[in-house]
Formats: C-alpha cells, sequence, structure tokens
C-alpha cells in the first residue's frame, strides 16, 4: 500500500500525491519531514526545514513556488501546474491546521501540473525543480509567519541563486548552504536593506499578490510591476510605494502598492491587502497573461513559498523562525513599530521587516518608520508597493490584541514583564503602578513585582487620590478612587448631577436655641409636667386597732352591764313616758278578746332574742294571764320555731301553754314573702300540719280558724324590717281588720314606724324600752324588762360616755394628726 | 330554653300580679304561690345539701379549715338528725338551742356592740366632718334617750329630743327609704314581668 495515502479524518485511501482526501478534503500529510504535527500552545515549536514544510503551504503559494521554478523552463510563462507529490512520504496529519482550508482539492491531473514559479522557487532557498520535484516537497498546511533571524540566513548568502531571477529577486534568495529556507528570505532581506520599516503590511499567504515573480517571471508579471510604478507615480505621497518597484517588477505589484496606498486609512490586516485587489485585478487584466496561480489561487493547494513556509522552522539556518511557528499572528501595525531588521533580512522590505516579529527576528534596532518613504533599492522596490504609508499605519487605536511578536522570545518575556497596552488603559493612573509601556527590554528588578502583578494589587485610595493620574486615553472621564473600580475612568456614566459618593454630612442634633427660648421650653416642660403628673392624696395614716382601747371598753361595758344585772338592782327608773306606738299596742293587747286566735310570727335571730323576749314577755304574759287566747306560731325564719317553743317554755312557762291544746307550731313558712302571701291566702293550704307533723287546722289553736283574718290579731316579732315590712304588705289584705302588732327591736323600730304612722300597723313596741313600759301596764310581770332596765340605763351611759369622751379624745388626736400635713401641704 | 323560662317567668309574674286585682284569679295565684312555696322549700334543702357538699370536699382535699368544715358537718347533721326525730319543742332541741345557738349568737352580738361602740369613739379621729359630728351626736342623744336616770327620763334629751329625732327624723329618713325600697321592688318587678331582668339564670 505504499501508493495508497489513508485520509486521518475519513479514513479513505487516496492514491499517493494527493495533498488533500477526495473525500472530506483534509489534507493528506505525506510521511516526510513533516512530522509530529502542528505545534500546540505551551510546546515549544521544533524546527524544521522549510522544503519540509512545503506541502503545508497554501495552494497559491505553491503554484507560485512551482512557477518561480518553472521560470527556467521554457514554458515558464505557463502559470505553474499543481504537481503531484508522489515522493512525499506520508506524514501524519498536522493536529492543527488552521490553514487546511485553504487548501483546495486538486485533482491528479492538477497536481501534476502544480508548479512552482522559479522565484518562489529562489525564495524558499531551493533550486528551481521541476514540478515533480516540486511536488516531492511535502504539501502541507503552513501557517505563514515572520520566523526567527536565523531562519533567514541564507537569504543573503545566496543573493543569486538563479540567474534568471530578478534583479529585485535575486537578492532574495537565499543562500545555496541553506536549501531549507526560503527563497523570498533573500529578496527580502535586500529589499529590506534599501528601504526603511514601514509598515505593517502584513504578508500574509493568502494574498496571493505579495508574491513577487522572478524576473523569468511572465510578462503579465512584469506589466504590473511596471503598472505598479506607474499609478505609484501618479499619486501623490506614494512615491514611495512606486519608486520601490523594480523596473523589473511586475505590474501587478505595482498595482497592489497603488492600491494599497491609496487606502492609507486601511487596517493592517492581511485583508486590507485585498483592496488593492481591485487594481491588482486590473493589473491582472492588463497583462496578457494572468498568472493561473492568481486565478485559482483559491483552488489551488497551499503553495506558500518556503519565505512563507512556517511549521518546524528552527534554528537551522534553512527555515526562519518567524515562518516556523504555527499561529498565524496578524501582528497590528504599529505607529511606533520598530523597523524590521535582520542579519539575514536587511534587503528586505519594510514593510515585511516591520510584518516580522520585533527583535525576534531582526536584532536590529527599531527604526521608527519615516514619513517619507525612502527609495528602495530596484530588486526591492516592488515591495514597497506593500508598505503602507505611515499615515496608514498610524492607526493603532483599533489594532487587535494580539501582535505579531506575540511568539517572540523576548515579546513573551515581556508579557511577564511589560502591561499590554490595553490593560495599562484600565489601570488606574495614579496608583503608582502604572503599566509599563516600556518596551520589554526595560530589566525587571528581582525583588520589583511585575508591572501587571503590581496592577493587579489593591489600590491606595489615599494614594491614587494624592498621585496625578497617568495619562490614559480616558483622562478625561472621571476616575474613580474607591471600590474594587478603582483606578479605572469612565466606569461610572458620567450622569448629570452624579457626584461621587462622600461621606455624608454630618448635621449637628443640637439644636440651635437662645437663652430666651430655652426658658420658654422649659416653662413649657414645666406646664406639661405639671399637668401629667397626679396630684398627691392625702391619705390618713392607718391607725393601728388598739387591742387596749377595745379591752378596756369590752372590760367597762361588761362590768358595768354585768353588775346590774346580777344584782337586779333598780336603781334607775323605768322610762316613764310612753310613745304612740307603745300606746296603742297596749291598747290592741287590752282589745284581744279572750280565747281568740292568735297568730304570733316568731322573725328574728337569736341573737336578738334576749331583746325581743325581754319586750314581748309582758305582751304576751298580759294576753295568756287575762286573754287566754290560742296561740298560733309561724316563722319565716328556719329557728323560728325553735325560739317559740323557747318563748312559749321560758318566759311564759308559766302559763303552762301546751303543744297542740292551747298553741300550735306551724313551723317554718318558706318562701319569703311568697309564702307570707300564700299563707295570708289559704293558710290551712300553706301550713296543713304543725311541727309533729299534727293537722293543724282542725286542733284546737286553730278551731274555727280557716284563714288570716280569722285571728283576732297577728303579732309580730322581729328584729328584721324586712320581714316585717313583708308580712305587713303581704297580709294587709288578707287580713284586712285583724290588728297587727309588731315587737320589735330597737334598732328596726325606725323602719317600721313609717307602717305605724301609716296605719298599717296598729301599735309598736320598740326593743326593751317598750317592754319596760308594757311591763308598768301589766304590774310589773314578768320583771325581765325591769331586770335589764338598770343594766340597760347603765350601759348607755357608758356608751355615752365613751363615745363622748373617746370622741372628743380622738377628734383632737386627728386635729392633731391633721395639723402637720396642712402645714406641709401649705 | 333560655326563652321558655322568660315566658314561665313572665306567665307567673303576671297571673301572681293579677291575681292581687282580681278576685278570680286568686285560685291561680295561690296554686302558683304555693308551688313557689314548695320550690323555694326544695332551694332551702338544695342550699343545705351544697353547703354539706362544700365542706365535706373541704374535709376531703384536706384545705384550711377542714377541721372546721367537719364540725360543721357533724353539727349540722346531728342537729338535722335531732330536729327531724326529736322536733323543736324536744328538751334536747331546746338544750341545743339554748346552749348553743343562741349563746354563741349571742356573743356574736355583743362583739358587734363593742365593736360599734370602739368605733364611735374613733370616728372623728378618722373623719373630723359635720356629718360624723351629727352621727356622733345623734348617737349620744338618742343613748341618753333611751336610757333614764334614777330619777326618772332624761330630762329634755329623753322626752323632747329623743322623741322627736326618732318620731320625725328617723321616721322620715326610714319613710323615704321605704318608699325607695317599694319603687326598686317594684322597678324591678317590672322589669321582670317585661323579660328586661331575668334573674332565673339567663345572663
Amino acid at each position: 500500500m505504499a501508493d495508497i495515502l489513508q485520509c486521518p479524518n475519513c479514513k479513505t485511501e487516496n492514491p499517493i500525491g494527493s495533498k488533500v482526501c477526495k473525500n472530506c478534503q483534509t489534507p493528506l500529510a505525506p510521511a516526510n519531514k513533516i512530522t509530529g504535527g502542528f505545534i500546540k500552545p505551551g510546546q515549544t515549536p521544533t524546527k524544521k526545514h522549510t522544503a519540509d514544510l512545503e506541502p503545508i503551504l497554501p495552494q497559491w503559494l505553491r503554484d507560485a513556488r512551482n512557477a518561480a521554478r518553472g521560470s527556467d523552463s521554457p514554458n515558464s510563462m505557463e502559470l505553474p501546474q499543481p504537481q503531484e507529490e508522489k515522493d512525499k512520504p506520508s506524514a501524519p496529519p498536522p493536529a492543527e491546521d488552521l490553514l487546511s482550508g485553504l487548501q483546495s482539492s486538486q485533482t491528479a491531473d492538477e497536481e501534476e501540473e502544480e508548479y512552482i514559479p522559479d522565484w518562489l522557487v529562489n525564495l524558499t532557498g531551493k533550486s528551481p525543480t521541476t514540478p515533480h520535484e516540486a511536488s516531492s516537497e511535502p504539501i502541507t498546511n503552513r501557517r505563514v509567519e515572520m520566523g526567527n533571524t536565523a531562519d533567514f540566513p541564507h537569504i543573503k548568502e545566496e543573493p543569486t541563486e538563479e540567474p534568471e531571477t530578478p534583479s529585485w529577486l535575486a537578492g532574495l534568495q537565499s543562500p545555496a548552504t541553506e536549501p531549507e529556507k526560503d527563497e523570498l528570505t533573500e529578496w527580502f532581506r535586500s529589499a529590506s536593506e534599501a528601504e526603511q520599516p514601514h509598515h505593517t503590511v502584513e504578508p500574509k499567504i493568502e494574498n496571493p499578490v505579495s508574491t513577487p515573480q522572478p524576473d523569468e517571471s511572465p510578462d503579465w508579471l512584469r506589466q504590473m510591476a511596471m503598472d505598479a510604478e506607474q499609478t505609484e507615480d501618479a499619486q501623490t505621497g506614494i512615491s514611495q510605494a512606486e519608486s520601490e518597484f523594480p523596473a523589473d517588477a511586475p505590474d501587478w505589484l505595482r498595482n497592489l502598492g497603488s492600491a494599497i496606498e491609496v487606502t492609507p486609512s486601511s487596517g493592517l490586516n492581511p485583508f486590507n491587502l485585498t483592496e488593492p485587489a481591485p487594481a491588482e485585478s486590473e493589473a491582472l487584466a492588463s497583462s496578457t497573461e494572468t498568472p493561473e496561480w492568481l486565478k485559482n489561487e483559491s483552488q489551488k493547494q497551499d503553495t506558500t513559498p518556503k519565505w512563507l513556509q512556517d511549521e518546524g522552522a528552527s534554528s537551522e539556518a534553512g527555515t526562519p523562525a518567524w515562518l516556523a511557528n504555527e499561529t498565524p499572528v496578524q501582528r497590528p501595525p504599529e505607529p511606533d513599530s520598530q523597523p524590521l531588521s535582520d542579519d539575514i533580512f536587511t534587503e528586505l522590505p519594510g514593510w515585511l521587516k516591520a510584518a516580522a516579529p520585533e527583535s525576534s527576528i531582526f536584532n536590529q534596532p527599531a527604526k521608527e518608520p519615516e514619513a517619507s518613504p525612502e527609495p528602495q533599492q530596484d530588486s526591492q522596490d516592488w515591495l514597497k508597493a506593500f508598505q503602507l504609508t505611515p499615515e496608514a499605519t498610524q492607526e493603532p487605536e483599533n489594532i487587535p490584541a494580539f501582535s505579531t511578536d506575540f511568539h517572540s522570545d523576548e515579546n513573551v518575556n515581556s508579557l511577564f514583564t511589560e502591561m499590554p497596552d490595553w490593560l495599562s488603559n484600565a489601570m488606574e493612573p495614579g496608583s503608582g503602578i502604572s503599566p509599563s509601556t516600556s518596551p520589554a527590554e526595560d530589566a525587571l528588578a528581582p525583588s520589583d513585582l511585575p508591572s501587571w502583578v503590581q496592577a493587579m494589587r489593591p489600590v491606595d485610595t489615599s494614594k491614587v487620590v494624592e498621585e496625578k493620574p497617568n495619562p490614559t486615553p480616558n483622562k478625561d472621564l472621571p476616575l474613580e478612587s474607591r471600590g474594587a473600580l478603582a483606578g479605572l475612568h469612565g466606569v461610572l456614566p458620567a450622569m448629570p448631577g452624579f457626584t461621587p459618593t462622600s461621606k455624608p454630612k454630618s448635621y449637628s442634633i443640637k439644636l440651635n436655641a437662645s437663652k430666651e427660648q430655652m426658658a420658654h421650653a422649659e416653662i413649657l416642660e414645666q406646664v406639661l409636667a405639671a399637668e401629667t403628673s397626679p396630684d398627691s392624696i392625702e391619705t390618713l395614716s392607718t391607725y393601728k386597732a388598739s387591742r387596749a382601747l377595745r379591752w378596756f371598753v369590752a372590760f367597762i361595758v361588761f362590768v358595768f352591764v354585768a353588775i346590774p344585772v346580777f344584782l337586779r338592782t333598780q336603781i334607775f327608773s323605768a322610762p316613764v313616758g310612753v310613745p304612740n306606738e307603745t300606746r296603742d299596742a297596749i291598747s290592741v293587747v287590752q282589745a284581744i278578746p279572750e280565747s281568740s286566735a292568735l297568730l304570733v310570727a316568731f322573725d328574728y335571730e337569736p341573737s336578738r332574742a334576749g331583746e325581743l323576749e325581754a319586750s314581748a314577755a309582758p305582751v304576751f304574759d298580759q294576753l295568756l294571764l287575762l286573754k287566754h287566747p290560742r296561740l298560733t306560731f309561724i316563722s319565716t325564719n328556719e329557728i323560728g320555731s325553735s325560739l317559740a317553743e323557747r318563748f312559749i317554755s321560758g318566759p311564759l312557762a308559766g302559763h303552762n301553754y301546751q303543744s297542740g291544746a292551747t298553741y300550735l307550731n306551724l313551723g317554718y313558712l318558706s318562701g319569703g314573702q311568697l309564702g307570707i302571701r300564700a299563707f295570708a291566702q289559704n293558710p290551712a293550704n300553706v301550713a296543713p300540719v304543725d311541727i309533729n307533723s299534727q293537722s293543724a287546722w282542725t286542733s284546737a289553736p286553730l278551731q274555727g280558724v280557716t284563714a288570716l283574718n280569722q285571728f283576732a290579731a297577728v303579732i309580730l316579732i322581729t328584729d328584721n324590717a324586712d320581714s316585717a315590712r313583708a308580712w305587713i304588705e303581704q297580709t294587709e289584705i288578707t287580713r284586712k281588720d285583724t290588728p297587727i302588732l309588731v315587737i320589735s327591736s330597737a334598732q328596726s323600730t325606725p323602719m317600721i314606724q313609717p307602717y305605724y304612722a301609716s296605719g298599717q300597723v296598729d301599735g309598736i313596741l320598740s326593743g326593751l324600752y317598750g317592754g319596760a313600759i308594757f311591763e308598768q301596764y301589766n304590774a310589773g310581770r314578768p320583771g325581765t324588762a325591769r331586770m335589764y332596765w338598770d343594766a340597760y340605763s347603765i350601759g348607755m351611759f357608758i356608751a355615752v360616755l365613751l363615745v363622748l369622751f373617746g370622741g372628743l379624745w380622738n377628734l383632737a388626736l386627728g386635729l392633731r394628726d391633721r395639723q402637720p400635713a396642712g402645714k406641709r401641704k401649705n | 330554653m333560655r326563652v321558655l323560662t322568660t315566658v314561665i317567668a313572665i306567665a307567673v309574674g303576671l297571673i301572681v300580679l293579677i291575681g292581687y286585682f282580681l278576685p278570680q284569679a286568686e285560685p291561680l295565684q295561690s296554686m302558683l304561690l304555693n308551688w313557689a312555696v314548695t320550690i323555694a322549700g326544695a332551694a332551702t334543702l338544695m342550699g343545705l345539701l351544697n353547703l354539706l357538699a362544700v365542706h365535706f370536699s373541704k374535709v376531703r382535699r384536706g384545705e384550711k379549715g377542714g377541721v372546721y368544715s367537719a364540725l360543721l358537718i357533724l353539727a349540722m347533721l346531728g342537729t338535722l338528725t335531732a330536729g327531724i326525730v326529736l322536733r323543736p319543742q324536744h328538751v334536747g332541741m331546746q338544750v341545743l338551742l339554748n346552749g348553743i345557738i343562741l349563746p354563741v349568737e349571742g356573743m356574736l352580738m355583743g362583739l358587734l356592740t363593742i365593736s360599734l361602740l370602739y368605733a364611735a369613739m374613733r370616728l372623728l379621729r378618722h373623719r373630723t366632718d359635720i356629718m360624723a359630728v351629727f352621727f356622733i351626736l345623734t348617737a349620744l342623744l338618742i343613748f341618753l334617750g333611751s336610757a333614764t336616770l334614777p330619777f326618772g327620763d332624761v330630762p329634755v334629751i329623753g322626752t323632747l329630743i329623743r322623741p322627736w329625732v326618732s318620731q320625725i327624723w328617723a321616721l322620715g329618713g326610714a319613710r323615704g327609704i321605704l318608699i325607695g325600697v317599694s319603687l326598686g321592688a317594684l322597678t324591678t318587678g317590672l322589669r321582670v314581668l317585661l323579660g328586661a331582668d331575668r334573674p332565673y339564670g339567663d345572663k
């Protein structure tokens, strides 16, 4: 399978010599010197022979080279035909082939017809070969870049490799000892010796018009050069380019140079170089013969001349280092770009030198571009067509970030030592860490931090404020002095009224008021405080209960009251005055018929039994003695029935009243007023039995009595005004004319007297006083009231004395106690 | 239920009230009053049982004063039993009444007397105003008018001032109080009859 090449991509078998896969158009890298693939980022490019890199050249460049080689032959006018590279060993496809797309599919015939012009061949430093030989060269894409200086050592040494080459190319021929060098390097060098670097033309391999034709170039090429010279002469300010064209420079070169110069504002990129294409096309059209390699540039394979061949450019003399780099670098035009200088390419036109990496290829110091182009050597004048005017070069503002010196060793170092412009512009001007725009040649002190590192350090805003801002392109814009964006210009929109943030003004919270105002405020505060503050209430001091006084009083009362009782003294006279209610009561009693039924209600508490029994005893004694009534006891008090029994068996024991015979105890009448009302309406129904559960209304005491009004009288013994009121009010209607006699305590008599005054009550005996009076009318019988009267009177006098004197004493004490509080209040 | 109770209360009240004015409603009034007497008696028993329960729970939980509650329960039950069994005219009941009930209550009344007397003595120290003075003077007059001297009533005070105070001032005041009470009772009755007040359990 030696004559078959397998596509590394689609595994399609292609005949040997095929440059691209017929299926997927992948460039087929024959096994030749081009090995190892492309350089990957981070890898050090390995030097390779330029001749080995020819397969990676673009087709148009290869064609140009073939044409140059073929110019030696009689058929030099013919366009280089694509040659088949049968002998090219299969090489592993490059890993990165950025220019692979430039390779166009070629047929076998085209490959066979591939022809490298001699001038290209001369540039590459190879002897012009037949198309067959040319095809033996590796056909791989190469990234055309400016190589190192060492890449073109042979250019100077071999100025005239081919006698057929025009003079302007002769100088550019690479030395024979370094066939691997690009043929173009010599003429580049020779061209640059005579001219000043000024430009910035990107000698991209994409620009087919940049390939010069050797002297053996077809007439059309020469014509183009001549035309270019003519157009240059016609234009002002472009004389440099025009004069650069040698006489034998192809017209297309001349036209190309003029076109480029016509557009000075064009960017320095290879694409701008295509602008002159119309002029070039005109030149081409004007020429009788158009090189096929120009027409079929896009279709042919990479015919990059060796000087443009990169990849594997090593320190060997045959391969310029600037061509050895893979990555195509669009070196932006720099106004201060140093002129390219190289030991080898001293004759190279300036635009080529400028395109080359600074100080990487050419060790010569940078030369400032001249405002006016200087006349170039004849052999290199045509190259001036590619030079841009200084005006055109002075547009660095839009330069892309990447520069052609990116791959140079020194420039690589500058990445760590120098701050790129784009970064330096973003730096804070006054930080003191301004990025250094000085070239890489600034020595970096071992102890100093790199500028880019320093630029990343936190910005000292205080210093920033103090230091003057570095001139930056945005110096007119406000500078941010704090925060993460410190040092940047124009980070905040310049809004009207926008002011940088600052510490807010501190306003004093102290009220500025005059003395008079403060005085008024104090007065107001006092008034408000007086409104809200509660007035102190004078409270009497809590007097502690005098236990001794209480004991004294108790002793006095007990002694003075008990002695008369026990002694049964009768010192004090009985009451003389008979109140009216007492008199009427006496009358009622005396008016009660004999053996009449009397209803007696015992509605008093046991605590009042002494007073009330003393008060009622004379009445019942008289009644029982004189009237022999039938008594019926009833009570609305639960203990009343017992009290009745006590009463009948105590003070009235002498009368021998028997229950059920002479008196009847109906017991407890519940319901209060309702009970009284009910009893009053139907007593037999409400209290049918007595306390012995005997039928009461059929007994002797209640014989002939069925209603309340059938009683001769109702005698109410009570100590409660409410009970008296209830009996009086509830029995008034049913009682009708039955008199009601109230024997009450002295406490409740005032509340019952209205009923007496209204005639609802027929008589009232008020406490011991009334009993004592009634006893006088009863012959002093039983005598209980009289027995208590002395004690009662003494007790009254004691009470009067105690209250009088005690009150006066306490009054004085109270006045004395209040007197200091009054003085304090005053 | 609340409406029913209200209706019953109002109806009964109206009937009883009408019974005062219409003799024909007296039998119904008497019946309702008899029912009220019976219910009141039952309520008294319920109160008694509640008292027993409270004090019994107090004794059961061992609260402070549980001993007194226990004595109370015993006394209550004993008295209840004695009264039911012996009846009030029994000697035992009389002993119980004469020996315990009357002395105890008489003692309390005596303490009340001393306390009132002591309070009257210290009244002017706390309140030195005309009303307090009138109060004290009135009390003194009554005291003096109620008592007698060895030779008879206290002159002027006992024969004129005291009857005048009691018959005029006290009577008038009492009458006013009674009128107010009567009016209040009337108003309360009307409110109950109209359903404005529901003292029978409704909030």
